[in-house]
């Protein structure tokens, strides 16, 4: 926060316990840098240029927006608090990597400005500024983020098939898995064999889906660092995995397929756009799992996660007001 | 008559897939006018409720009994229906202040401000005759009263939910240190369309 703010916000003053800590933005931030580190370095090196552009530009906008914004704004600078570039990140991860560079500076600056600044930065932003950056450019350039093969894709599947046909073709293993579905199953696609692809080497999707186990290593680290809670990947892990289970496909392709394991672990547990009590997390968590699940079988698109996110990020403050803790030694008015 | 799976989707395809406020953008006043307070939005929201309840099943009758057998209703459904509703709600309001203060302080005071709003004529319309208002949800060439109900209650619903989930959202948006010129009603316009984008993703569910 900006001191001119602070000037014009007075001081709260609590009572006791007042819990001092060594725990910074900076240095959480950092944490969660480190935890996306493996993933996306295997990225870089296993698209290799495309990758590396794609984190450049996605970076890089978010990174100069913020640092306008605050210099033209006249505020402090906040480039150091490190969640600018958390944001580009999470941001290149989401996206196809070889989508047109005009789109990825687009959702970067959308992310950053309208996504956070304009709330009073960070701290204040009702939603994820990334998942706002990608939701933008879906809805304004669907044509050209649209999953069709080729289209932004680093490479496109081919699949041998069973049932009369040499192959199938899709842009991610998603879509075929959708397109395998609403034939009624005729192509024979075989999900149990996608897990190998899918944990360790997936060039068929956005740069967050080269690698599951690396993104549940990163997960892992900030579960067991405590900078994220369990409830919230819980949640979600749980319920996308039981619905579709319930809805007939195999859970643990869902879960390590599409965006799931990126916004379970990195883009839902935001702690600002998140609730902040413990059963309002666990609500939120199974919510972002149903509404996932949901969209990916009964929704428009083969994926759901930045919408399923962004909603839920909607009614994060209801959940909370829901879920609020009972306040003991208060005597309920009219009760 | 429908199944209970076919009315369960009516009710989710009204009030989430379609959201009245943030997917068809209708009744954004009361949107943006009781949003400032948690509270106040409670109230409004169970208002809207119970008027578009009562007006869609008396414009259903009216509909159904009088207009559509006379063959007036393709020019005259709109001072009908206003008259309906209006004197309608205002007589429940009358009857509500003298019978139930308590009701009347929890939601009777929101009542003349919905009497004629748009998100209830354009619902209570579309329940008596689907395709007058584009709503984007296929109803089919008339509903029966228990379907218009369902469709009724749903819609409403969704008012409720997205109208007191943006008023906990405001109440957020009251101590962030937003820009000075978006104080207030500009950044309520701009978290509104925030919302609004998520439930893009929403669009086309369950091929509603």
């Amino acid at each position: 926060m900006s001191p001119e703010m602070t000037a014009e916000r007075k001081p709260v003053v609590t009572g006791s316990p007042q819990i001092s800590s060594t725990t910074t933005c900076s240095g959480i931030m950092l944490w969660v840098v480190i935890a996306l580190a493996p993933a996306a370095v295997w990225a870089c090196i296993s698209m290799g240029l495309p990758a590396i552009r794609m984190f450049a530009l996605a970076a890089g906008s978010t990174l100069i927006t913020e640092g306008a914004w605050n210099a033209i704004a006249k505020k402090r600078q906040t480039l150091t608090d490190g969640s600018a570039l958390v944001t580009g990140v999470l941001l290149a991860m989401s996206m196809p990597p070889m989508t047109p560079w005009w789109i990825t500076v687009a959702a970067g600056f959308i992310a950053i400005a309208l996504g956070k600044m304009i709330f009073g930065g960070l701290g204040f932003n009702l939603f994820n500024p990334a998942l706002v950056g990608r939701a933008f450019v879906l809805v304004s350039w669907a044509g050209v983020m649209a999953s069709a093969p080729g289209r932004g894709w680093f490479k496109t599947l081919d699949i041998a098939a069973t049932g009369g046909y040499d192959a199938i073709t899709g842009a991610t293993r998603l879509a075929v898995a959708a397109a395998d579905r609403a034939a009624g199953g005729a192509y024979g696609f075989d999900l149990a064999a996608q897990y190998q692809p899918l944990l360790w080497r997936n060039l068929e999707g956005s740069l967050g889906e080269v690698s599951a186990a690396l993104l549940i290593l990163g997960g892992m680290v900030l579960l067991f660092k405590g900078i994220i809670d369990w409830r919230i990947p819980a949640g979600y892990i749980g319920a996308m995995g039981l619905l579709s289970w319930a809805f007939g496909s195999d859970p643990i392709f869902n879960i390590i397929a599409g965006g799931v394991l990126l916004g379970a672990f990195f883009m839902a547990t935001d702690y600002v756009s998140s609730p902040m009590a413990k059963n309002a997390r666990l609500a939120y968590g199974i919510g972002c799992g149903v509404l996932n699940a949901v969209g990916r079988f009964y929704g428009s698109m083969p994926e759901a996660t930045t919408f399923a996110i962004l909603f839920m990020n909607g009614i994060a403050p209801l959940l909370d007001r829901v879920f609020r803790p009972r306040v003991f030694g208060w005597v309920k008015r009219n009760g | 008559m429908s199944t209970v799976g076919q009315l369960a989707l009516l009710f989710i395809g009204a009030a989430l897939i379609n959201n009245i406020l943030l997917t068809r953008f209708i009744g954004l006043c009361p949107f943006f006018g009781v949003s400032g307070n948690f509270e106040t939005s409670l109230g409004m929201s169970l208002a809207v409720v119970f008027v578009m309840t009562l007006a869609s099943t008396s414009t259903w009758v009216v509909w159904t009994f009088l207009l559509e057998p006379l063959g007036v209703g393709e020019f005259l459904y709109i001072p009908a229906f206003i008259l309906i509703i209006a004197s309608l709600v205002q007589f429940v309001e009358m009857y509500m202040r003298k019978v139930s203060p308590v009701l009347y302080r929890a939601m009777g005071i929101y009542l003349p401000l919905i009497t004629t709003n748009c998100a209830v004529l354009a619902t209570a319309t579309e329940a008596a005759k689907p395709g007058f208002f584009k709503m984007n949800i296929d109803l089919g060439a008339s509903l029966g009263l228990g379907e218009a109900l369902i469709y009724t209650l749903g819609v409403s619903a969704g008012f409720g939910f997205a109208l007191i989930s943006f008023a906990a959202l405001r109440e957020r948006l009251d101590i962030a240190p937003v820009p000075k010129v978006m104080k207030g009603n500009p950044m309520a316009f701009i978290t509104a369309g925030l919302l609004s984008l998520a439930y893009v993703g929403i669009a086309g569910w369950f091929g509603l």
